[in-house]
């Protein structure tokens, strides 16, 4: 039978969690280029709401808990195709043309465009938990350093209690049914950039050369079904969605702990009016929940 | 560098068989064999030289000349590294200008005991032809200004439905009695060639833009 039984309520746990949540604060920036085009990516994500439930069977769970994605920057590079002057027979024959006007090129400026997604929510559809202890030494303790100089140096051992995620599931990044219009919205801006320095006349005739937008988008990104699914499937490629997972799991389980106990204990921390301090090893830390509370128990001394 | 932005085309309208620029171009028959010397003036005042020798066994028909400078990358004719030579066959000289906003002229003569001057772009003659593309949507004038023909050019704008036609030029012929037609249209970027069938001197300007009207 364990020395020492800890319980933390339900409602208190919920508390530890959020402090835990709003902490969480996910970046990654990276480029990959797919053939014709570059894709760049800025992503910025904090976590959000989530309904905390302990069950009997020491499993947390967590409904209604959202990504929010702060930022999404994904900009794709591209060439603009050129469009030529001349090229035409200039002298026919019978036997084909005897003089071809030479072709005066223009274009083929490399543009980026950037749709916006800032502030997509994707739901954490599973986060499902158990809690599993870990004892901590911290690499920064110097060697040789008591335990009462440790607690001093702020560098002493620890019992810690991590929310350990069997699974975390997140949905995919959804702008589904604004997809292929955030990328029209972000083509034509684009367009309307570069051509910015141009007589209106001649924006309008670079439109015209364009011609519609969505087709034009379809041939510079090679999208042979619609727009959407190919801007999703893109998102997918990029596997944000699976390295946020990653990461908020790994926040979870291994970077910022539910709760922590210094080992040995300071039951009665040194002080100057202290001379004579108190600590007491802790052993065999345990942690699990059930439906109305966390219970953690802890041998003390060298057993 | 082709860029969009500040692209010199978008600064010219019109075109002009007198001071060519990148809208117009000139395609000239040369069927005698021989050595000719050709200069070529820009209205800036720069000035330079080449030589252009039709042999008659070179298989080459035709031969593209940059007026504005740029050799091209073979094809028609053979340059010379050291000196602005072409070479071909008896056919047909392009001149044309490929880069800049400056407008040229260029005279050409045989290179014997004549030194006759063949050729002045400034005044086409029998056999030539006159190729331009006018970009922006409007109403032009186009006039021989050697015989005071005139004849008005609607440049429609591109539609969608319009790209198979930008690969044939509009034709139309010039001769003594004036141009075949009073009125012709082309699409934006369509070219407009104009067949000489006696001395003329062609100048295309713009007497109202599309979107002047709104």
């Amino acid at each position: 039978m364990s020395h020492v039984t800890l319980a933390v309520s339900a409602a208190t746990f919920k508390h530890l969690f959020v402090f835990l949540r709003d902490r969480i604060s996910y970046s990654k920036s990276d480029s990959t280029s797919w053939g014709p085009f570059t894709v760049n990516y800025s992503v910025a994500v904090h976590l959000a709401d989530g309904d905390v439930t302990l069950n009997d069977d020491g499993t947390v769970e967590i409904a209604g808990l959202k990504a929010i994605w702060d930022s999404l920057g994904v900009s794709l590079s591209f060439t603009l195709p050129q469009w030529c002057v001349g090229g035409w027979c200039a002298v026919p024959t019978p036997w084909g043309c005897a003089v071809r006007l030479p072709e005066l090129c223009v274009g083929g400026d490399v543009v980026s465009i950037h749709p916006n997604l800032d502030g997509l929510e994707s739901k954490v559809t599973d986060f499902k938990a158990d809690l599993a202890t870990v004892y901590f030494t911290d690499p920064a303790r110097a060697p040789g350093l008591t335990d009462v100089a440790a607690e001093q140096a702020g560098t002493p051992n620890k019992w810690q209690i991590f929310l350990h995620p069997d699974r975390v599931l997140i949905e995919p990044i959804d702008p589904i049914g604004t997809a292929g219009n955030l990328l029209v919205e972000a083509m034509n801006a684009v367009i309307d950039d570069v051509l910015g320095p141009l007589p209106d006349w001649a924006k309008s005739l670079v439109k015209d050369i364009i011609g519609p937008i969505e087709g034009f988008i379809k041939t510079v990104f090679g999208i042979a079904d619609d727009i959407d699914t190919w801007f999703q499937n893109l998102l997918g490629d990029l596997n944000l969605v699976a390295d946020l997972e990653t990461a908020v799991a790994q926040y979870f389980a291994q970077q910022y702990p539910l709760h922590e106990f210094p080992d040995p204990y300071p039951m009665l921390p040194w002080e100057p009016a202290t001379p004579l301090p108190v600590f007491i090893p802790l052993r065999n830390l345990a942690a699990t929940v059930n439906s109305a509370e966390m219970v953690a128990t802890v041998d003390v001394g060298n057993v | 560098m082709n860029s969009l932005l500040g692209h010199p085309i978008f600064s010219l309208s019109g075109a002009d068989s007198t001071a060519l620029t990148m809208l117009g171009a000139i395609v000239h028959p040369v069927d005698e064999p021989g050595v000719y010397g050709g200069t070529i003036v820009a209205a800036s005042g720069a000035q330079r030289d080449f030589t252009l020798v039709v042999d008659a066994n070179d298989v080459a028909r035709n031969a593209a000349i940059d007026l504005a400078g740029a050799r091209p990358p073979g094809g028609g004719c053979s340059c010379d590294a050291s000196a602005e030579t072409y070479r071909m066959g008896p056919g047909h000289v392009t001149f044309h200008v490929g880069s800049g906003v400056d407008r040229y002229h260029v005279r050409l003569g045989r290179r014997d005991a004549t030194d006759a001057e063949v050729f002045d772009s400034r005044l086409l003659c029998d056999g030539d032809r006159f190729a331009a593309t006018l970009l922006r949507p409007g109403r032009y004038r186009a006039t021989d200004l050697e015989h005071h023909h005139r004849a008005t050019v609607t440049v429609r704008r591109l539609g969608a439905r319009d790209r198979a036609l930008l690969r044939e030029p509009v034709r139309v012929s010039l001769g003594g009695r004036g141009f075949s037609k009073h009125e012709f249209e082309v699409i934006s970027l369509q070219g407009l060639l104009i067949e000489i069938g006696a001395k003329a001197a062609i100048r295309i300007e713009p007497e109202r833009f599309e979107d002047d009207d709104r």
